[in-house]
């Protein structure tokens, strides 16, 4: 597996509720080495009206283009998910955002 | 004398498809001017599909070197790969459906052959790095009742919400 860095905006494998798999993008915050779990920021197209918390990405825009996603997207840094390495599907794109993502992830520590 | 070695090894190694492209839309420009010309025509399928041969050279010697680059490289250039096949297989399709549009001339059938020989290409190389870097791991999870309890543990009720 190719070694994974901070903002990289990978593509992941997440059970569907059936038994298989589906595929859904998250944002790389730590990949010790090549063979560890990924801990990444957690993606959706699902707004929860939290504007505080969420960062909302248009797929149209030069950022969505460049995180590779495919639909407009809002980044949820309050949620982290720590992924097996085998979970991993590939590297899509890179996210610009990581200083925004870091600042919330400070605010939500402890709450 | 130095500086010039330094650009030479500046220029990118895996860029072989914007020369292909520039071909592409040069062959494009001079077949609105002269379409009737049968002599052209076939001068521009020769400089077609020597362009495209060009090409698939550069691509089999980027592959054949892929092992020796270093990981960071072999990453920048399997992400690169992706990147343009993701742009291509957007303007292909319109490139091709204006082509057909000059249904009539051989060289509109020739050079919609030679694009789609060239986007195989690059998918199929694509593929090849692709599958050194990333290798797939779902069967694996599938056929692993263990490996998919991780995962559902892991997503817990967040794997119910659609991306």
């Amino acid at each position: 597996m190719a070694k994974l860095y901070r903002g990289d905006v990978i593509e992941v494998y997440y059970p569907d509720g059936k038994g298989g798999l589906k595929v859904r993008p998250v944002i790389v915050l730590q990949n010790i080495n090549k063979s560890s779990d990924v801990i990444s920021v957690y993606c959706t197209t699902q707004n929860n009206g939290d504007d505080i918390n969420n960062i909302f990405v248009s797929s149209t825009s030069d950022v969505g283009k460049g995180m590779g996603l495919s639909k407009d997207t809002y980044i949820r840094p309050a949620i982290v998910k720590t992924l097996p390495i085998k979970s991993v599907k590939r590297l899509i794109g890179k996210c610009p955002l990581m200083q925004e993502i870091s600042k919330i992830i400070e605010n939500n520590i402890g709450k | 004398m130095k500086k010039n070695m330094n650009l030479a090894l500046a220029k990118p190694i895996y860029d072989p498809l914007d020369h292909f492209i520039d071909v592409i839309n040069e062959l494009l420009e001079k077949l609105k001017e002269s379409k009737n010309s049968v002599v052209n025509n076939i001068s521009y399928c020769r400089k077609i599909r020597t362009s495209r041969k060009v090409f698939e050279k550069e691509i089999k010697k980027v592959l054949l070197n892929f092992s020796t680059y270093s990981e960071k490289q072999q990453n920048e250039i399997e992400f690169h790969f992706y990147k343009v096949i993701r742009e291509l297989e957007q303007k292909v399709p319109s490139v091709i459906e204006n082509l057909k549009k000059e249904e009539g001339l051989f060289v509109s059938y020739f050079l919609r052959r030679e694009v789609r020989k060239a986007l195989n290409i690059f998918k199929r190389s694509q593929k090849k790095m692709s599958v050194h870097l990333y290798p797939d791991h779902s069967k694996e999870i599938l056929s692993n009742p263990e490996e998919y309890q991780k995962l559902v543990d892991v997503w817990g009720n967040l794997a119910e919400d659609e991306y």
